[in-house]
């Protein structure tokens, strides 16, 4: 067991007695059904794992660490930084690429919509840009220039910078930068879609037909109201980018 | 590939154990069950029968699993069973706004269903603490009861139709139809069904009846010096007919230990709950903190029955804001007789609250003790006994505490909360003596979490010969036993105490013919009337039977409502010798007052009139008029607003008027939901008019 995973112990152990309260607000298990993919129930298979009973660590990767447990538990046991440890590292990182122009606000871009000028001309400034790489391939940022803010929209950007960059880089998201009514996506793979819906992290690569099963039930449900409480809050917003945008055309 | 990355046997492990704290307390300790041979998980009804015949060629038992949320075991598979998950029936149909339903999977959680609901202005009224992990299907395998219970009944009274597998028979349909079509079944299933815990047939889909979400909502906290005149005013309030949505007491040390009547805390800075930081920080490097106590019980015992002195109660109504103004005043004024105001802040945070309570169990496991609940139910003048039996037989064992819940006018049911060391020995002793001193004292087995294979003795013995009509069915409908078999030998009990007194509102019947009960608080429906797919949720009026099965006596019932296993009471009615009847009664010295309504169409106007939140004590129509009554303290104020109502809704009715009182008997039998204006229309509900079926016609044709 890491030390990590060691000082992780108590919400383990908190969560794997809990009565599952939070199962309903769990995307994984509620949408495939599964009974291991339950916080709690998750917790208890780590726990009997730590102690031999059971070779299990596996099923944390189950977890796409959305939060929504988190969210639902009364007493906000952490259970994000518990499971991570125990979580397979993605061979998949965000990269992030050179940073273009001069602006202390460097916009990260994932997708191909481009929105730094907009901000730029909602702001009267100068707007740098940074792309986010799907295949890892990264600039270096160790040193990048002082005073720079990383500018965000979704999850994904927020995971590059802080890979690249490091945890103590500025981040800002875009919605309170330009105060809109919109939440960003909790985190976005490569190809635009939510990272819960099971495309990118650990759960497509250890668990290729549970992801599988997500995307389908995310995109092709007939009826998806059951599994509202377990959707990420800005499923049935627009994104924030498109909020954004909309409303710098109304503007002009 | 990681290693243990096979679905299959995490998943086999996920399923070992269910929320029944003996279980937890034997995974804490190393001691977990291996889980099933296999786990299932069938996405539609066609494929849970599939699964049931490929069972039953292997010759393997399929035990039914909805979210594991069961305190009992009753969905634990053995190694040598198969677990039937079913939380892929996920279909969640529309709100049917005709006749107030919607049609769930059997799969659905709890909370996705109030959510989706309560998206669209409406609720099912079932708030178990559970509602986050447990299934629609398990509220109904095990006849589960919510918070609210007293407005919007029991889960049995909310279901009007379901369908379900039958290893046998195949899937087929009982009561109001859903979106597929199979074969029908009768009515007299629906009790056989509901509370058989997966027993028999393998439920996939239900019709719920669903309500408006509440506009207004009335909260009261009181303090009584007494808990006895706490009771009292419970089940005054009941009797009065007030139907408030939570009547809650807690018992004295209950109330000690919870600090529910101190004035609210400054909050923390932490998010988390006191108790909890204070866990953290103190319990988890002390733990003789909580150990130590556990170890005393008698100890503790005798120092909180010292300590503690008040009892806690909350009191809240709920619906449309005439009849919550109507019937909140007066039962302000019963409860304030003998207990002390303490305003709306202490029952707002119960309310707000509600669903936290389990989080409360988790310590007591960390150290290597354990904490777990019991329900029973009884009458009221059986209240006070089964309350001090209980605690004088965990006197030696546990730390027990309890709290009254689920109000009826005949009772309500008793929820004790016990810690004690995490020993097994001490786990099985307690319950042992919880349970049959509860029985012996003249309470059932449980109220609303069902028997399982925790309480399977007791169950057997409530039962008792009565069990014999639940084996006769499955016999059709699961005769090799596909499904999981509950049974067991029954524990041998004391006799238990018998006998009603005046103020529990019942009175017994010997019934020779179906129309001889006379003596009916529901003069709408006999106890060989419609069943309670055709009824709204607080129209229950046969209590206790009793009667002789092949020789041996059976009473079933003993008190407001029972979950043990199915209800066979109405069976024990049709196939028993010598029965009698217990029902509630009414007082013929209360106050009462009857409105009519001139219209031409009566019982669309009676329908109309239960959707806007009100419950007559007797209702009936003429070819001319409605004729509505009201009894208890709040008739007249009942009276105004059906008359205030009778005016807003409809030009044509605002002739209304009181008229003396006078009682029609309606007819009893079966229903069938018609159109609002078909002359044969004798019934209604929140869910639509009825009338009674025609010769050759069955329920479920013309609904």
């Amino acid at each position: 067991m890491s030390d990590h995973a060691a000082a992780n112990m108590g919400a383990l152990e908190v969560c794997a007695l809990c009565p599952r309260l939070c199962r309903h607000a769990c995307p994984v298990a509620t949408v495939t059904g599964l009974e291991a993919a339950v916080p709690s129930t998750m917790a208890e298979l780590l726990l009997r794992s730590q102690r031999g009973e059971v070779e299990a660590t596996a099923v944390s990767n189950l977890c796409v660490n959305c939060g929504g447990c988190e969210r639902a538990c009364h007493i906000h046991t952490p259970w994000s930084e518990a499971v991570r440890p125990f979580q397979q590292k993605s061979s998949v990182r965000p990269g992030l690429g050179p940073i273009t122009g001069n602006g202390e606000l460097v916009a990260v871009m994932v997708t191909d919509r481009p929105w730094h000028d907009a901000l730029a001309r909602h702001l009267g400034t100068g707007i740098s840009v940074c792309r986010v790489t799907p295949d890892g391939a990264s600039a270096s940022h160790a040193e990048p220039p002082r005073n720079v803010r990383w500018v965000v929209a979704d999850g994904r950007a927020v995971d590059a910078v802080r890979e690249h960059v490091g945890r103590n880089a500025t981040i800002v998201w875009l919605h309170q930068l330009v105060d809109i009514d919109a939440r960003p996506c909790c985190r976005m793979s490569d190809s635009g879609r939510h990272g819960c819906c099971g495309r990118g992290g650990p759960l497509a690569e250890v668990f290729p037909s549970v992801a599988d099963r997500m995307r389908t039930s995310w995109d092709d449900a007939p009826d998806p109201r059951p599994v509202a409480d377990a959707r990420c809050a800005s499923k049935n917003q627009a994104s924030v980018v498109d909020v954004f945008l909309a409303r710098m055309e109304e503007t002009s | 590939m990681m290693r243990g990355c096979n679905l299959d046997e995490l998943e086999r492990m996920a399923h070992a154990r269910d929320l029944q704290p003996g279980r937890t307390l034997e995974m804490w300790q190393g001691r977990a069950d291996s889980g099933p041979a296999l786990v299932r998980r069938p996405t539609d009804t066609e494929e849970v029968w599939a699964v049931l015949k490929e069972a039953a060629d292997a010759g393997v038992q399929c035990v039914p699993w909805g979210a594991g949320s069961g305190v009992c075991g009753a969905s634990v598979a053995a190694r040598a069973q198969w677990s039937l998950d079913l939380k892929r029936l996920a279909y969640l149909g529309d709100v049917d706004e005709a006749t107030w339903t919607v049609e769930v999977g059997a799969g659905v959680l709890g909370q996705h269903l109030e959510s989706a609901l309560a998206e669209r202005g409406w609720t099912c009224g079932h708030s178990p603490s559970s509602i986050g992990c447990s299934t629609v299907g398990g509220w109904a395998a095990a006849r589960g009861a919510g918070q609210f219970s007293s407005r919007y009944g029991v889960f049995e009274d909310m279901v009007v139709g379901l369908d379900a597998v039958s290893p046998a028979l195949g899937p087929f349909t009982i009561g109001l139809p859903g979106r597929h079509r199979y074969p029908t079944q009768p009515l007299e299933w629906l009790p056989l069904i509901l509370g058989a815990e997966g027993q028999g047939v393998v439920l996939t889909s239900l019709r719920i009846r669903v309500w408006p979400l509440p506009r207004a909502r009335w909260w009261r906290a009181y303090r009584f010096p007494k808990m006895d005149d706490a009771l009292t005013g419970m089940r005054r309030v009941m009797q009065e007919e007030l139907w408030p949505s939570v009547l809650r007491l807690y018992d004295p040390v209950d109330t000690l230990i919870g600090g529910k009547t101190r004035p609210r805390k400054e909050r923390r800075a932490s998010a988390a709950p006191g108790w909890f930081s204070s866990w953290r920080e103190h319990a988890l490097v002390k733990p003789h903190l909580l150990s130590m106590p556990l170890a005393l019980p008698r100890v503790i015992n005798a120092a909180a029955g010292q300590l503690a002195g008040s009892s806690f109660l909350v009191a809240g109504w709920e619906g449309e804001p005439a009849s919550v103004s109507a019937l909140a005043e007066p039962g302000h004024q019963l409860l304030s007789e003998h207990g002390e105001d303490l305003g709306p802040d202490p029952a707002e945070r119960w309310f707000h609250s509600r669903h936290a309570v389990s989080y409360k169990l988790m310590p007591f496991f960390v150290h290597g003790a354990f904490a777990d609940t019991m329900e029973v139910a009884c009458a009221w003048s059986r209240v006070r006994p089964v309350y001090d039996a209980v605690r004088h037989a965990l006197r030696d064992l546990v730390v027990p505490m309890c709290h009254m819940s689920h109000a009826y006018p005949e009772g309500c049911s008793l929820y004790f909360s016990f810690a004690g060391q995490g020993d097994p020995q001490r786990y099985i002793a307690t319950w042992d003596a919880a349970l049959t001193a509860a029985v012996a004292a003249g309470a059932n087995t449980t109220h609303h979490h069902g028997a399982g294979r925790l309480k399977a003795r007791w169950a057997s013995a409530e039962l008792g010969a009565a069990r014999r009509g639940f084996d006769a069915w499955l016999d059709t409908v699961d005769p090799a036993r596909t499904l999981h078999d509950l049974s067991v030998e029954p524990i041998e009990l004391p006799p238990a105490r018998q006998g009603w007194t005046p103020e529990d509102g019942l009175a017994r019947t010997v019934v020779d013919r179906p129309d001889a009960l006379t003596h009916r608080r529901w003069r709408w429906a006999s106890a060989a009337g419609p069943l309670g797919a055709a009824r709204s949720p607080w129209q229950s009026d046969v209590v206790e039977v009793r009667g002789s099965v092949d020789g041996e006596d059976v009473v079933l019932g003993r008190g407001p409502r029972s979950a043990t296993g199915p209800d066979l009471r109405r069976w024990l009615m049709q196939h028993g010798e010598h029965v009698e009847v217990t029902l509630a009664t009414t007082d013929d010295g209360a106050m009462r007052q009857m409105v009519r309504i001139p219209c031409g169409t009566p019982w669309s106007v009676a329908c109309q009139l239960m959707r806007n939140d009100f419950r007559p004590s007797n209702i009936w129509a003429d070819e001319q008029a409605l004729y509505v009554g009201f009894r208890g303290v709040a008739a007249e104020a009942l009276c105004q607003a059906v008359l205030d109502w009778s005016t807003k809704a409809s030009g044509l009715i605002d002739r209304a008027g009181r008229v003396p009182w006078t009682a029609k008997e309606l007819p009893a039998g079966a229903f069938i939901l018609c159109a609002d204006d078909d002359p044969r229309a004798c019934w209604a509900t929140a869910q639509g008019v009825f009338r009674r079926p025609e010769e050759g016609e069955t329920e479920v044709d013309n609904v």
